[in-house]
């Protein structure tokens, strides 16, 4: 069975974007940071959030020689959009590991109360196809 | 990329000053990029923090840069900037994809020069900064619109799906799946892809190997009779 390793959410914490006049910063920062204290409470080494642009924040977690990148970017005024990556170059046992960080992440998000309806997706999957935008149509 | 590399060469043989501006400009931004007393001290020591940390990157990236001085990283690099420029989009364009006339307007203004570009080889390589966020990795076409840099992303990018727009533009978005557009398959990812200055750099190694494959073909060719 293929991993679900995006997942679609919405969340309490208030939106971060900055448009100001010459600094513009893609929102998601305080989501990750949110999202690295729940992984440093359960033992992972999380690097300080890295700005991805119109990708959203990052962060490189690391535990056991493992290593493993996750992305938060703001879809739009609600959605928010995680996905995570396992970046261990140890082939094995690589993906009960993968499992557990998963499993770990949406219980995690689960029990935070500030976030809500966790649609868990596979990377092939579109999460605009299960939350359209409010315009720009396909044209003919 | 080859297109706008001819109507930059066709340009600037019709009006020189036009590419003696450019290198001017390219010239007094390499100062400002570099040199902390270029720019004005900020005003608050957050900005400042801010000016010095961009000064402290770019000064990484020279790094980089003199590391590949003998296999002409600089001219790379100063070639295919100019390789990478874009015509600017009008707002028609994204009002007939389906978005407001403000998202429009937002959407044809041009991508901003501090706005992050896309990453070749993806940050979560985990590649050392100074190659990493060079000019040799992350490609941000000069001239290029906000919207034509999603659509770019997402042409090069699988894992990008779409992102916000101005916070005062919600509840409009920018999703690659709304507008019907899709990424290149493999060998389009790669090259439209990868930054004009590694194309160049590539190219010019290329030729360079090329160049001395032919080189000890021709020399030994004229040992034997």
């Amino acid at each position: 069975m293929t991993l679900k390793t995006c997942a679609v959410f919405k969340s309490d914490i208030p939106s971060d974007q900055i448009d100001e006049e010459g600094f513009e910063q893609f929102g998601g920062l305080n989501l990750v940071e949110a999202l690295s204290a729940m992984l440093v409470r359960r033992g992972y080494r999380v690097e300080p959030p890295w700005d991805g642009g119109l990708d959203g924040w990052m962060l490189n977690i690391r535990k056991d020689g493992r290593r493993y990148w996750l992305q938060v970017s703001e879809m739009d005024a609600v959605q928010r959009y995680l996905v995570c990556f396992d970046m261990s170059w140890v082939w094995l046992p690589r993906r009960a590991r993968y499992e557990a960080f998963l499993q770990g992440l949406d219980e995690d998000l689960r029990k935070d109360g500030r976030f809500h309806e966790i649609v868990w997706l596979l990377k092939e999957q579109d999460p605009y196809e299960l939350f359209p935008p409010a315009s720009a149509t396909v044209t003919p | 990329m080859t297109k706008a590399a001819i109507d930059y060469a066709r340009n600037g043989v019709s009006n020189p000053r036009s590419v003696a501006n450019d290198l001017k400009r390219g010239a007094r931004q390499a100062r400002i990029d570099l040199d902390p007393r270029a720019t004005s001290v900020a005003t608050t020591f957050v900005g400042e923090v801010r000016r010095n940390f961009d000064i402290g990157q770019n000064q990484g990236e020279l790094l980089f840069d003199l590391g590949s001085l003998a296999v002409g990283g600089p001219y790379a690099k100063a070639v295919g900037r100019f390789a990478d420029a874009r015509a600017a989009a009008t707002p028609a364009k994204y009002i007939g994809q389906g978005f407001s006339e403000r998202a429009a307007n937002y959407l044809a203004e041009p991508y901003p020069a501090r706005g992050k570009g896309h990453h070749f080889a993806p940050k979560r390589w985990g590649l050392p900064k100074g190659f990493s966020d060079s000019e040799f990795n992350v490609l941000k076409p000069p001239g290029i619109s906000r919207g034509d840099f999603y659509k770019l992303h997402r042409n090069v990018d699988e894992s990008f799906h779409g992102a916000g727009l101005s916070k005062a533009l919600r509840p409009e978005s920018w999703s690659a799946k709304a507008l019907g557009i899709e990424p290149y398959g493999l060998i389009g990812r790669l090259w439209y892809g990868s930054p004009g200055p590694l194309k160049a750099r590539v190219g010019g190694m290329a030729a360079g190997v090329g160049g001395g494959a032919y080189d000890v073909e021709h020399r030994e060719g004229r040992r034997d009779p």
